[in-house]
């Protein structure tokens, strides 16, 4: 009955540190940056047809087009490992004109979702916790 | 999982072998041979003594059909733009994160899971505003749907400046980035 005890024991563990695991994992990785801003060519002409997403190793956002003014807004789900850089990427027809990393990108105005951080409005904030960003024009082109 | 515990625990199963128990005496010796578990499927034969192994089994196979179940099917929602330009534009499936380039005679396909009813295709190429089509895939009756694109009307009526790449807006990555369509 010891035996019996010692495989009930361990496989309890298991269980339960096994769901522990899944669940803080899923807890992390839902945070929700939601980008907005208008794209112009060198001239300040907006462009709409822009496909935009925003992109890391471990995966990329659902692409959206800026509309007839040349605004978008789009949602990326943050990954759990802070360390993973985030790109902006924008397509023109299937080729791609522009990638930065979403920490360079001038910031219009933005509201944390962690509106008592420390950081206020700064990207290492918004990137950790989430939020609503408007970002400055962005000037594609030469 | 937590049945075969609370029966272990119990001691209605356990974790001897059943030629063990019948050497003990505990157990009737029926002369089926005491499997706890034997299946046979055509030339494959699985037997188990131990019937909490058995249990395993079972377990792991209802697993293994949830999973089937789970996974879902999936159907290839298919087009085809009406445009001399077709295959200049990009086709954004909206809600399924899908991207489609149409091929010169303007067709394009992607796979979406099946219990999507409605699908919205935004149709788009550089300098034009992007045009919404609502599809509903279990409505329609012919593949591949024909999507014409209006006439544009309003401020990108008028063409944007064309756009000149400048190769310094787009950095170098260390590592391959997942690409924008789904391979």
């Amino acid at each position: 009955m010891n035996n019996h005890w010692r495989v009930v024991v361990r496989v309890g563990l298991a269980l339960v540190l096994g769901f522990g695991a899944i669940r803080s994992t899923d807890a992390a990785g839902m945070q929700v940056l939601t980008l907005s801003g208008t794209v112009t060519n060198s001239s300040g002409q907006s462009l709409p047809g822009c496909l935009l997403s925003v992109v890391s190793e471990l995966g990329r956002s659902a692409p959206v087009f800026t509309d007839g003014k040349g605004s978008f807004s789009l949602e990326a789900s943050l990954p759990p490992d802070a360390s993973s850089k985030l790109f902006l990427e924008i397509y023109w027809n299937r080729t791609l004109v522009f990638r930065q990393p979403l920490a360079s990108l001038a910031i219009a105005s933005a509201t944390p979702n962690n509106r008592g951080s420390p950081q206020g409005a700064t990207w290492q904030g918004l990137l950790s916790d989430g939020g609503t960003v408007v970002l400055q024009p962005i000037k594609l082109g030469k | 999982m937590i049945g075969s515990l609370v029966l272990l625990y119990q001691g209605r199963i356990t974790l001897q072998a059943i030629h063990e128990k019948v050497q003990e005496g505990k157990e009737p010796a029926d002369g089926t041979g005491g499997d706890a578990l034997a299946v046979e499927i055509g030339q494959i034969k699985i037997k188990s003594q131990y019937p909490t192994i058995a249990l395993f089994l079972v377990a792991v196979g209802c697993f293994w059909l949830a999973l089937q179940y789970g996974k879902g099917q999936r159907r290839m929602v298919s087009g085809i733009l009406t445009d001399p330009d077709a295959k200049d534009y990009t086709v954004a499936y909206t809600g399924v994160m899908g991207v489609a380039y149409p091929d010169n005679t303007g067709q394009f396909e992607q796979e979406v899971p099946e219990d999507v009813h409605l699908v919205v295709l935004e149709i788009a190429k550089g300098g034009k505003e992007p045009q919404k089509f609502p599809l509903y895939p279990s409505k329609e009756k012919e593949w591949p749907v024909k999507f014409e694109l209006k006439a544009p009307t309003g401020p990108s009526a008028t063409p944007a400046a064309k756009l000149e790449v400048n190769p310094a807006q787009v950095a170098e990555v260390g590592k391959a980035l997942p690409p924008l369509k789904a391979q």
